[in-house]
């Protein structure tokens, strides 16, 4: 597996295909990250598309490669922020219903379940963001994860623990209280 | 377990929840190739000037804080309603003749619970004469009267008393939970077999000894759609009186002290709550309750069946639409009482095609149904979701490696979702929300209203749907100036089949509320099911901020063909082992296939200038081979100037035209990665090609004659214009050396093929990719432009 380095370095190299590998690295932890404020998948979909455009158009101006991911995630909180004042996308797809009987919009209702887990996660710091995002909703493993961010796998496990502790921690004291 | 399981459980599922969508990194990269050729990429100094980023923190901090205070409330409010719920004793009945003679003195219940720190104490009340329940969490409080089916809420922040209708299923949580404190009361040795609406898995009834005092210890594990998942009782073997009761769930545990009183509250005023607290009344008036009931009976009592699922969408560079068979993605349902499971697929060649397109276009009046069942083998299906009547299961994937896309995973076990079921609960699962006609002809949006959400009937719209009654609802979100607001349009004439609705939000500005109306679903056509029960076959969302060049709303179709006689074994319904789908898949070759595809245009553009295609090579007058076809394209490839840098009375291998081999245009170079469709592709020389023609006599290139599309008799759709070779068989790009074909000698030509298959541009352009196991018959009739056979791909 490539690291971001390299491939952030390809691409500026221009071996173009290189940007389709961080595409396919981060295109998960992105909707996620989207879907705390966009709630229709589609639209929010339309916002990685754009997120992720406007990281080729403007990779250039990244200054440190090893940290693609956290800078990835900071475009997308742009585009979150200009598609809510363009009014391009519905914020608000959720009802709030003690029967669970939930409004009909499309696909919107997959992440109900999800909505609580996901603003959570949008509060971690951004490198921790990355990693769970990297883990478990791009599906990559320990290792993989490793040699993408060029980090020993033993500080990756240390951050990864850290992060779903804290995590455990937010998502307990709410609902205790 | 790990004290992070539960939280890495739900990282999971959401993972799995994810990795449903389909990938776009196919649509960047075609959008960042194009960016990359026309050099559009920049250096910026920053992203944007610091004072908007600045702004735009603070926006996305406000927004955080505000969700988060919210999430907090709306916590409380679910731990006070679960509990208050689940607690509703009711209706008197003959178990109470065998209550002991204590609590027939004192008919309340009461319960206090321990306070974590910081936390205020929870505190309810039931009644075990009457239908009455009431709660009270700090300032918070909760009274339910079975008697008038009215539930009191007061929101201290507010100071406002809402009026609310009580749950719907309050009579069987009732009954449940007063049979349960039957038991109790008896010294039973079984209790249930339900406990508030949860299916009692598992119980024990044991003696247990804590700090000198003897205890009837009854644990009862549930299953069931709410969180709880265990309750503890402790009875005094005494006078067999609970003592204490204890509910965990997947997110805390809460213990109730249990005592019994003479009196309990009269109304929820005696909880504490000001009189002059403002009363808001969200009670549906009889005509709004009986549309409501209408839509739910409707969606509950919805036939058994099987259904194929076909979503088509707008292609704004064709100017049309997709017709019904020509599916992006298609998607199949099986639905047996509560019990369902959904397939989703995507054709083999979605990626080039962007829709499903057969050999052979059905015909008028073709039973459309049937035609589907014949054509689900072009189709990669995936499970997306499967409900046993007790709980939701998604399918995980295998952990090892990285998903690249969704039609190629592979999938290795079942994760349960949630414990819930019925059409409510399917509809909160995306894949079975997406494809199941009753869920569109009848939303769950269309409920009684609550605390957040206001429901108005219109009996008399105007416009279109006169006929039909309207139903308005506007839902208060987490933002609070933002309010998503629904419309839907129902035929009371017609089992209230929903005919339209929207879905939209309305935004409270300084002059007052602005709404729109950005999601809007029309049923086009209508049917009954045996039960009389009316749905959807045809159902077109217009998808918001989507609009055509033309100025027309974009639109994406939903095309339902329903079969209620299909047999579905029950085995359909379990989460049983995942077979390995493993289909012969087409490599990834996006570049690849996009320059097969550009190929392709361009030779189009040559005919559109000269009448024919051009031939595969130009001679000379003495009929000497020159210069290949890929030379003669350039000019509609963007490679002009190139173009008039050759000498076209010159063969490829003349001094000058020698010089410019290595300047091949990236069009005809297959992309050196082990990703795309030929093994190790790297082309050997910079000047080498991959790109060939079939060049033979009966081909569409027979040599320095150009054919038109009227010479290709055997339609366009059944002829290849243009292959991949491997390495092996990579040419000069400017020399006239292709792919020698010849029907009477075809083994020699199938012999230099790739052996694991290959991508191919037919003559009408589209790119297929042609497994190893396509038959050799077909395969020599593709390469013949009038053989005078249909190739069935």
């Amino acid at each position: 597996v490539a690291p971001d380095t390299e491939l952030v370095a390809r691409v500026r190299r221009g071996d173009v295909e290189a940007f389709g590998q961080l595409t396919e690295r981060y295109e998960r932890s992105l909707l996620a990250a989207v879907l705390v404020n966009v709630h229709d998948v589609q639209a929010a979909e339309d916002v990685v598309q754009e997120t992720l455009l406007l990281a080729f158009r403007w990779l250039g101006t990244l200054r440190d490669e090893g940290k693609f991911g956290p800078w990835l995630m900071q475009i997308a909180r742009r585009q979150v922020v200009e598609a809510i004042r363009a009014r391009r996308v519905p914020v608000a797809g959720r009802v709030d219903n003690s029967e669970h009987e939930v409004a009909q919009n499309d696909n919107s209702q997959i992440w109900i379940e999800h909505e609580y887990l996901l603003s959570l996660v949008a509060q971690l710091p951004d490198h921790e963001r990355v990693l769970i995002g990297q883990r478990y909703f791009d599906g990559h493993s320990m290792a993989e994860i490793a040699a993408i961010t060029s980090r020993p796998i033993g500080t990756v496990t240390k951050q990864l623990s850290r992060a779903i502790a804290r995590l455990r921690s937010w998502w307990d004291k709410e609902n205790l209280r | 377990m790990k004290p992070n399981a539960a939280i890495e459980d739900r990282l999971e599922a959401l993972g799995v929840t994810l990795r449903t969508r389909p990938p776009v990194t196919d649509r960047v990269m075609d959008e960042v190739r194009r960016l990359a050729a026309s050099g559009a990429t920049e250096e910026l100094p920053t992203l944007l000037p610091r004072a908007t980023i600045r702004r735009h923190r603070q926006l996305i901090t406000t927004t955080t804080r505000r969700l988060k205070r919210t999430a907090i409330a709306a916590a409380a409010v679910v731990v006070v309603f679960l509990v208050g719920v689940w607690l509703w004793i009711g209706k008197e009945s003959r178990a109470w003749a065998q209550v002991v003679d204590a609590v027939r003195a004192k008919p309340w219940v009461h319960g206090v619970s321990q306070p974590a720190e910081g936390t205020e104490k929870l505190e309810m009340w039931f009644s075990m004469r009457n239908p009455v329940q009431a709660v009270r969490y700090g300032n918070w409080a909760v009274y339910d009267d079975g008697r008038s089916g009215i539930r009191q809420e007061y929101d201290p922040r507010e100071k406002e008393l809402y009026r609310l209708t009580a749950p719907a299923d309050t009579d069987k949580l009732t009954r449940s939970i007063q049979t349960i404190f039957s038991d109790l009361f008896r010294g039973s040795e079984q209790l249930g077999p339900d406990f508030g609406g949860n299916r009692i898995a598992k119980q024990e009834r044991r003696r247990v000894s804590d700090q000198g005092q003897e205890w009837i210890e009854y644990t009862l594990s549930l299953e069931g759609a709410s969180s709880l998942s265990r309750v503890v009782f402790r009875v005094d073997p005494q006078d067999l009186l609970p003592q204490s009761m204890e509910y965990f769930d997947t997110k805390s545990q809460v213990r109730f002290v249990l005592d019994y009183l003479e009196d309990g509250p009269s109304d929820i005023y005696a909880l504490g709550v000001p009189r002059s607290a403002k009363i808001v009344n969200r009670v549906p008036k009889p005509d709004l309750a009986r549309v409501i009931e209408g839509v739910r009976n409707s969606r509950e009592r919805f036939d058994s069946y099987y259904a194929i699922v076909a979503e088509t969408k707008d292609l704004p560079w064709i100017g049309q639409s997709t017709k019904w068979w020509q599916a992006e993605t298609l998607g199949q349902v099986w639905c047996k009482g509560d019990c369902w499971r959904v397939e989703q697929g995507w054709p083999h060649n979605m990626r080039d095609q962007r829709f499903y397109a057969p050999a052979e276009p059905p015909g008028e009046g073709t039973d459309k149904m049937a035609w589907w069942k014949n054509h689900l083998k072009d189709f990669n299906f995936q499970p997306s979701g499967v409900c046993d009547g007790k709980a939701i299961y998604a399918p995980k994937r295998a952990s090892s490696g990285p998903m690249k896309t969704q039609e190629n995973t592979v999938w290795e076990s079942w994760q349960k979702i949630n414990s819930g079921t019925g059409k409510a609960w399917a509809a909160s699962f995306g894949p079975a929300g997406a494809f199941m006609p009753e869920l569109y002809a009848y939303p769950v949006g269309i409920g009684k209203p609550s605390r957040n959400s206001v429901a108005e009937l219109d009996p008399n719209p105007s416009g279109d749907l006169a006929d039909a009654l309207l139903l308005k609802y506007r839902h208060h979100s987490t933002n609070p100036n933002v309010i998503a607001s629904c419309r839907y349009w129902v035929d009371p004439a017609r089992s209230y089949v929903t005919l339209r609705y929207e879905l939209g939000e309305a935004v409270d500005t300084k002059a007052g509320p602005e709404a729109k109306w950005p999601d809007t679903y029309v049923a086009d056509e209508l049917s009954q099911a045996p039960s009389g029960i009316w749905y959807a076959t045809v159902v077109r969302r217009l998808s918001p901020g989507k609009v055509a060049s033309s100025g027309k709303r974009l639109s994406q179709t939903r095309w339902f063909f329903v079969d209620f006689k299909a047999d579905m074994p029950d085995t359909l319904f379990k989460p049983g082992p995942l077979a390995v789908q493993k289909t012969t898949t087409a490599p990834v070759s996006s570049r690849g296939t996009s320059n097969l595809r550009d190929i392709a245009v361009a030779m189009h553009g040559y005919h559109d200038n000269h009448g024919k295609f051009p031939a595969a090579y130009t001679v000379n007058k003495q009929g000497q081979p020159l210069l290949s076809w890929r030379v003669q394209l350039l000019p509609l490839l963007g490679q002009g100037e190139l173009y008039k840098q050759f000498h076209l009375d010159e063969p490829w291998d003349s001094q000058h035209n020698r010089t410019l081999i290595e300047k091949m245009p990236e069009v005809y170079r297959l992309p050196a990665s082990g990703a795309y469709s030929v093994p190790g592709a790297k082309v050997k020389d910079p000047g080498q090609t991959n790109y060939v023609v079939p060049v033979g006599k009966e081909t569409a290139f027979p040599g320095s004659n150009a054919m038109g599309v009227s010479d290709i008799r055997d339609g366009c759709a059944n002829t290849i214009m243009a292959i991949e070779v491997d390495d092996e068989h990579a040419v000069i790009w400017t020399k006239p050396e292709d792919l020698p074909f010849d029907s009477a000698d075809s083994g020699r030509a199938l012999a230099a093929l790739p052996k694991r298959g290959f991508w191919a541009v037919l003559c009408d352009g589209s790119v297929r990719w042609i497994p190893k196991e396509f038959d050799p018959k077909y395969l020599r009739a593709a390469f013949t432009r009038a053989g005078g056979e249909a190739i069935e791909w």
